[in-house]
């Protein structure tokens, strides 16, 4: 139901934007910057009670919880990378994209590292 | 983060649109270059507010 409120949302935000595209740009990228914070904003309140049940499944199968963290800090650059990207793609610059996603997927690495240490670790110990 | 925010940027960005067109077509063209800017700045000191706000809720949310 969320969903249908937050797609309304977006669909009526986007008629000031193409009036403001023809006159003044600018005005229209600030304004599509608005609506992106504002529904990401209000899509990840929708997920806090999505991520205790998450915590709680991964308590249940006895996994350590600091995998979970790295998981949904991957998730999280992986999000802002894309609102980010396809913002500057909106904005008519493909280069400023690309440079967004090459640093996103940069950061996505740095967060999964120990999780690569580990997955190493324990073929290492069978061979 | 709330939905009036989105109202007043675009009625902030149609007032500059239309000032705009206003001194264009009196032959003010300089006046109309600093509309825009100063409605660009002011749209933007509201938005890096709700953009640290989003970034200030994505890292409690997942655990930065």
């Amino acid at each position: 139901m969320e969903l249908l409120k937050l797609a309304a949302l977006c669909a009526v935000c986007l008629l000031p934007v193409v009036l403001l595209r023809k006159q003044t740009p600018e005005q229209a990228l600030l304004l599509t910057a608005a609506i992106l914070a504002v529904a990401a904003a209000r899509c990840l309140s929708l997920a806090l009670p999505l991520l205790e049940e998450i915590r709680a499944l991964f308590q249940l199968a006895g996994i350590e919880p600091a995998y979970l963290s790295i998981l949904l800090r991957t998730l999280a650059a992986a999000l802002v990378t894309r609102l980010c990207a396809d913002l500057c793609k909106d904005g008519g610059s493909q280069a400023l994209a690309s440079a967004v996603e090459t640093a996103g997927a940069v950061a996505a690495l740095a967060i999964a590292m120990p999780l690569l240490k580990a997955v190493i670790e324990l073929l290492l110990m069978y061979f | 983060m709330n939905i009036d925010l989105i109202f007043r940027i675009a009625a902030i960005g149609i007032v500059v649109a239309v000032l705009n067109q206003l001194l264009v077509r009196s032959g003010r063209e300089e006046q109309a270059l600093m509309t825009t800017l100063a409605g660009l700045v002011v749209v933007m000191m509201m938005l890096v507010r709700e953009i640290s706000d989003l970034f200030q809720l994505i890292k409690t949310l997942f655990g930065f």
